[in-house]
């Protein structure tokens, strides 16, 4: 890293610290609303209202993923839901590709960074709002789900349903590109590989949503202690970001169980439009 | 190791994320009331240094009970990749540990 792109001194007033509380919470919230974590909406805000470097940003921004995974996952609502064996297939393609990332992020130009990312979330926006009706779940608790499917009970069907996996080589290549995203940007993968699993693979949103909670916090470890350990950490920003995460992902997370798999949809698809404008914005500007 | 009878791994690592997610925190709002009140610096950042270290902890600790949840159902597949994320997230932490 070349001196000059650190900033000399991070100014850190109370102001700041409880302007960052309060993003983290707005941010916690949807990030757990839509499982794919708080970073998505955090590095963002902490590039364009506090004025942060990508790097310091993208690793506050790696430590609320992790809150925000860990609270998600501990949570009883979401638990069955889980789907650990097709996770840790897709984790271990999302966790070598963070922690690459982690290693070549710092030679890596910032605006083909923002153009990818850009590209990559129109693209899946789009894909959720043209499969906004459509269903993945067998409603007959006896299919067999196959090696890396599962079974769930749903509420809106009111019985078990049962899902069987497909295309996963198309799973794994988007966890590397997940992995590679969380590395280098700081959010949580989960943001590519919800509407993935969802569109590609045959997962039902709330499996997916759930399988992906669990490994954005995986993923983001598996890049945190290279940010951690370069001092692109600021510990008291990530300690604001993260509490303020933390409050905001219990609502989030309440909500999310009340609210439907076609608004969920509908609501991430905005998420992602947004982001990929703010992030074009930046990198023309 | 003997894991309790009727504590299923799955109940086992949501208590453990949840201890460790709680405690992180703990810390992390001790440190930065320490900032605010204007005390120490240097023991303040400690204070938050030792959450956020505990916090990047906390999906390691999942990772490892996933390898005993893979090992329970004896299919070596699923053993396999979780062993394979343990070793990347050993890398990751050496070459921290190393510098980068």
């Amino acid at each position: 890293m070349p001196p000059s792109v650190r900033p000399p001194q991070l100014l850190i007033t109370p102001a700041t610290i409880a302007l960052v509380i309060g993003a983290g919470a707005v941010a916690g919230c949807l990030g757990a609303l839509l499982g794919i974590g708080g970073g998505v909406f955090l590095v963002p805000f902490l590039q364009f209202v506090v004025g942060l470097p990508l790097n310091v940003a993208a690793g506050v921004g790696l430590m609320t993923v992790i809150a925000t995974s860990s609270v998600v996952s501990a949570g009883s609502a979401g638990r069955q839901l889980v789907n650990l064996r097709l996770g840790m297939l897709l984790q271990v393609a999302a966790s070598s590709s963070a922690l690459l990332a982690a290693i070549l992020v710092v030679r890596l130009p910032e605006k083909t960074l923002f153009l990818l990312f850009s590209t990559v979330t129109a693209i899946i926006a789009a894909l959720m709002l043209a499969r906004l009706e459509r269903r993945n779940v067998i409603l007959d608790a006896s299919v067999d789900p196959g090696r890396f499917g599962g079974c769930f009970y749903e509420e809106e069907s009111r019985c078990e349903v049962v899902y069987r996996t497909k295309r996963l080589s198309l799973g794994v290549l988007v966890s590397l590109a997940a992995g590679f995203v969380s590395g280098t940007l700081g959010i949580g993968g989960g943001i590519l590989q919800v509407p993935a699993l969802n569109a590609w693979c045959g997962v039902p949103l709330r499996a997916a949503a759930a399988t992906s909670a669990v490994m954005i916090g995986i993923t983001a470890v598996s890049s945190a202690p290279l940010y951690f350990a370069r001092g692109d950490v600021s510990a008291p920003l990530a300690a604001a970001a993260v509490l303020g995460v933390l409050v905001g992902s219990r609502a989030g997370f309440w909500f999310g169980g009340r609210a439907r798999a076609k608004w969920l949809k509908l609501l991430m698809a905005g998420v992602l439009g947004f982001v990929s404008l703010t992030y074009l914005w930046k990198m023309l500007s | 190791m003997n894991e309790p009878d009727g504590m299923p791994l799955q109940t086992l690592a949501a208590r453990l994320m949840l201890a460790g997610v709680t405690s992180s925190a703990a810390c992390m709002a001790v440190g930065l009331l320490m900032y605010l009140g204007l005390a120490d610096l240097s023991t303040a950042n400690a204070v938050v240094t030792f959450g956020l270290i505990v916090l990047m902890a906390t999906p390691a600790v999942r990772v490892a009970i996933s390898v005993l949840e893979a090992l329970r159902t004896g299919d070596w597949l699923f053993v396999a990749l979780t062993a394979s994320v343990v070793l990347v997230l050993g890398l990751t932490l050496g070459l921290a540990l190393t510098g980068g």
